[in-house]
C-alpha cells in the first residue's frame, strides 16, 4: 500500500491503529516522507492560525424566531391550512339551511331542455306578433275577400245598391273563428283527451282523430270539428286545459254573421242579374266570353253562399281544432338542475371551488414559502 | 441522543432554545464564512428555523452539529447561487495577514494564494477538515460523498499546497 497516499490521513488520526503504527514506522524509515508529514503539519498549522474567527451575532433575534411548538398536523403541512380551512367553510355553507345560491339564473335558463325552451321563445315571440298581427291579419283576409268581390261586381256601387246598411260588414277580430291548432302542456294527457272528447260531444261536434289511446303519458294529438257557433267556447276551454305553448290559426274566417251573409248573396244575386243583361246587349262575339266566365263564377259564389247560410240555419258550419297534448313532466327541465337537488359533496365541491380566489393564492405563497427554507 | 434534544423533539421550547444557544456559534461561523456576515447571520437562522421544523424527521446518522451543518450548507449554496457569488470566498474565510515576522506573513500570502488555486472541491474538503474542524465521515455526509474521495480530495489538496508553497514550506 502507497504510504504517501495515506499521510494525510494519518496526521488527522483517520487511519485504523494497526495502519497508523504501519504509518508511523515507514516515516521513521523514511527522511523523505518525514520532511513530507512536517511540510503537512506546517500548513495544516498555517490554516488553522490564518483562519477567521467572527464574533457572534443574532444568538437573541436566532431564539426569538423560535416559535412555540405547533402540534404536528400543523407543522407539517402549515401550507395547506388555508385550502383545508376554506374546505370546511365550504362543507359548513352546504349545511346551512339558507345557503347561497349556486345556480345562476342565465345557467338554470341554459340548462333546460332546449327543444322546450325553443318552443316557449316561440310562444313568447307568436303571443307578441299574434298581438300585433291578428286584428291586421283578419283585416287582410276581410279586405281580401271584400276585393275579390268587388272585382266580381260589374260596378263598384253595386253593393250600396242592397239596402240596409253596408253589404260587406264582416265580423271583427275578436269574434272571428278560424281552424286553429294548439300546442299544450298538460299535467295528464288522457285525462286532457277524455275531457276534449266530453266537450266535442256536447258541441254535437265531430272528432276526426281522439289521439293514441294509451295509459302512458305520451304526446298525443286532438283533431276534431266543431260546430263554427260553439268553436270559441270549446277553444277557451281547451286553453284552460294546461299551458299553450304554441297557438296558430288558418283557414277563412267562418263566422259571417247572417246579415252579412244574405246581404252578400243579395249583391251576388244583383250581379248575376247584371252579368245577364249585359250578355244579351253584347254586340262582339269577342265581349261575351268573359262575360261568361264572370257568370259562371258568380253563380258558383251564390251557390256557395247559400250553403253556408242553409248550415248557418241547421248549426253544421264547422271549424277545426288541433290540440297536440304533451306530458308537462317531459317538458319541464330535469329535477337534477336544482340546487335542492345537487348532491351535497358536490355543493361542497363547488363551494371549495369559489373560495378558490381565497385558498388558492395563499396556499401556493406557503407551499413555495416552506420550500425556500 | 441527549435529554435535550429528545425533549426539543417533542416540541419543547426550552429545550429548541438550549439547542440553539448550543450550536449557534459553530453554524453561525460556518455561514459567515460563506456568505459574509450580513447574509451569513441570515443563513444560520433560517438554519436553526428549518432545525425547529425538521427535528423530528432527524434519523441520527451523524452528529446534531454535523446534520445542522448540512442544512446550513444547503441554505448558504442557494442562497450563493441566487446571488451569483463564489460559494468559498476566501476573504471571509480568513483574516488580513497580520503584522508579524516578515517571513511569517510572506509564508502566509504565498498559503493563501496556493489555496485560491486549488480546485473548488479540494478547497472545500480542506476548509471543512482544517477549519470546521469536521472529521472526513462528517465531511462525507455533509457532501454526500464516499468517505475514501475526502481522504483522496485532502491528500491530493495538500500534496498540491506543498508543490505551490515549494522548498520554502518543506
Amino acid at each position: 500500500m502507497n504510504e504517501r497516499e495515506d499521510l494525510k490521513a494519518y496526521l488527522d488520526g483517520e487511519l485504523s491503529p494497526e495502519r497508523s503504527e504501519q504509518m508511523r514506522l515507514a516515516i521513521a524509515a523514511d527522511p523523505e516522507l518525514q520532511a513530507e508529514a512536517d511540510s503537512f503539519r506546517r500548513i495544516s498549522s498555517d490554516l488553522q492560525e490564518m483562519a477567521q474567527i467572527p464574533p457572534i451575532h443574532g444568538l437573541d433575534q436566532a431564539l426569538a424566531r423560535i416559535s412555540p411548538s405547533r402540534p404536528w398536523l400543523t407543522s407539517r403541512i402549515s401550507w395547506a391550512m388555508p385550502s383545508v380551512f376554506c374546505l370546511a367553510v365550504a362543507f359548513g355553507m352546504s349545511l346551512l339551511p339558507g345557503r347561497p345560491s349556486l345556480v345562476r339564473p342565465e345557467i338554470s335558463a341554459a340548462s333546460e331542455d332546449r327543444p322546450v325552451a325553443a318552443e316557449r321563445d316561440l310562444k313568447a315571440k307568436s303571443e307578441s306578433a299574434a298581438a300585433r298581427a291578428s286584428a291586421s291579419e283578419i283585416d287582410q283576409d276581410a279586405m281580401r275577400d271584400q276585393r275579390t268581390k268587388s272585382l266580381r261586381a260589374p260596378s263598384a256601387a253595386a253593393p250600396q245598391e242592397t239596402g240596409a246598411g253596408s253589404p260587406l260588414v264582416l265580423p271583427t277580430p275578436q269574434e272571428s273563428v278560424r281552424d286553429t291548432k294548439l300546442r299544450l302542456e298538460v299535467a295528464s294527457v288522457t285525462q286532457a283527451q277524455s275531457l276534449l272528447l266530453n266537450e266535442v260531444a256536447r258541441a254535437e261536434g265531430v272528432v276526426e282523430s281522439p289521439g293514441t289511446p294509451t295509459k302512458t303519458e305520451v304526446l298525443t294529438i286532438f283533431k276534431a270539428k266543431i260546430p263554427t257557433a260553439r268553436f270559441q267556447d270549446i277553444l277557451e276551454r281547451t286553453r284552460s286545459l294546461g299551458h299553450v305553448v304554441v297557438e296558430s290559426q288558418s283557414g277563412p274566417v267562418r263566422n259571417l254573421t247572417p246579415e252579412n251573409a244574405r246581404a252578400i248573396l243579395r249583391t251576388q244575386k244583383r250581379m248575376l242579374s247584371d252579368y245577364k243583361t249585359m250578355l244579351q246587349d253584347a254586340e262582339s262575339p269577342l265581349a261575351e266570353s268573359p262575360l261568361r266566365a264572370q257568370i259562371d263564377e258568380t253563380a258558383k259564389s251564390i251557390q256557395e253562399l247559400e250553403e253556408v247560410i242553409d248550415a248557418q240555419k241547421d248549426g253544421s258550419e264547422f271549424s277545426t281544432l288541433e290540440a297536440v297534448l304533451i306530458p308537462r313532466q317531459t317538458a319541464t327541465p330535469a329535477p337534477a338542475r336544482t340546487e335542492a337537488d345537487v348532491p351535497f359533496v358536490n355543493r361542497a365541491g363547488l363551494y371549495f371551488l369559489y373560495l378558490s380566489p381565497l385558498w388558492l393564492p395563499l396556499t401556493v405563497w406557503l407551499f413555495l414559502r416552506r420550500r425556500r427554507v | 441522543m441527549d435529554e435535550t434534544t429528545s425533549r426539543a423533539r417533542t416540541g419543547d421550547r426550552e429545550a429548541m432554545a438550549a439547542l440553539v444557544r448550543e450550536h449557534y456559534a459553530v453554524v453561525y461561523r460556518f455561514c459567515v464564512r460563506r456568505l459574509g456576515p450580513d447574509f451569513g447571520q441570515d443563513a444560520a437562522q433560517e438554519t436553526f428555523l428549518t432545525m425547529q421544523k425538521s427535528l423530528r424527521k432527524w434519523e441520527e446518522r451523524s452528529s446534531l452539529q454535523t446534520w445542522l451543518l448540512g442544512i446550513a450548507h444547503n441554505h448558504c449554496r442557494k442562497i450563493s447561487t441566487k446571488r451569483r457569488q463564489d460559494p468559498l470566498p476566501l476573504e471571509n474565510w480568513f483574516d488580513a495577514p497580520k503584522d508579524g515576522p516578515e517571513q511569517q506573513v510572506t509564508d502566509r500570502e504565498a498559503l493563501r494564494s496556493a489555496l485560491s488555486r486549488l480546485s473548488q472541491d479540494h478547497r472545500e474538503v480542506v476548509l471543512l477538515h482544517e477549519i470546521e474542524g469536521l472529521r472526513y465521515a462528517e465531511i462525507a455526509g455533509l457532501l454526500g460523498i464516499p468517505e475514501g474521495t475526502v481522504k483522496s480530495r485532502l491528500h491530493h489538496a495538500f500534496r498540491h499546497l506543498r508543490d505551490c508553497l515549494g522548498g520554502g514550506m518543506a
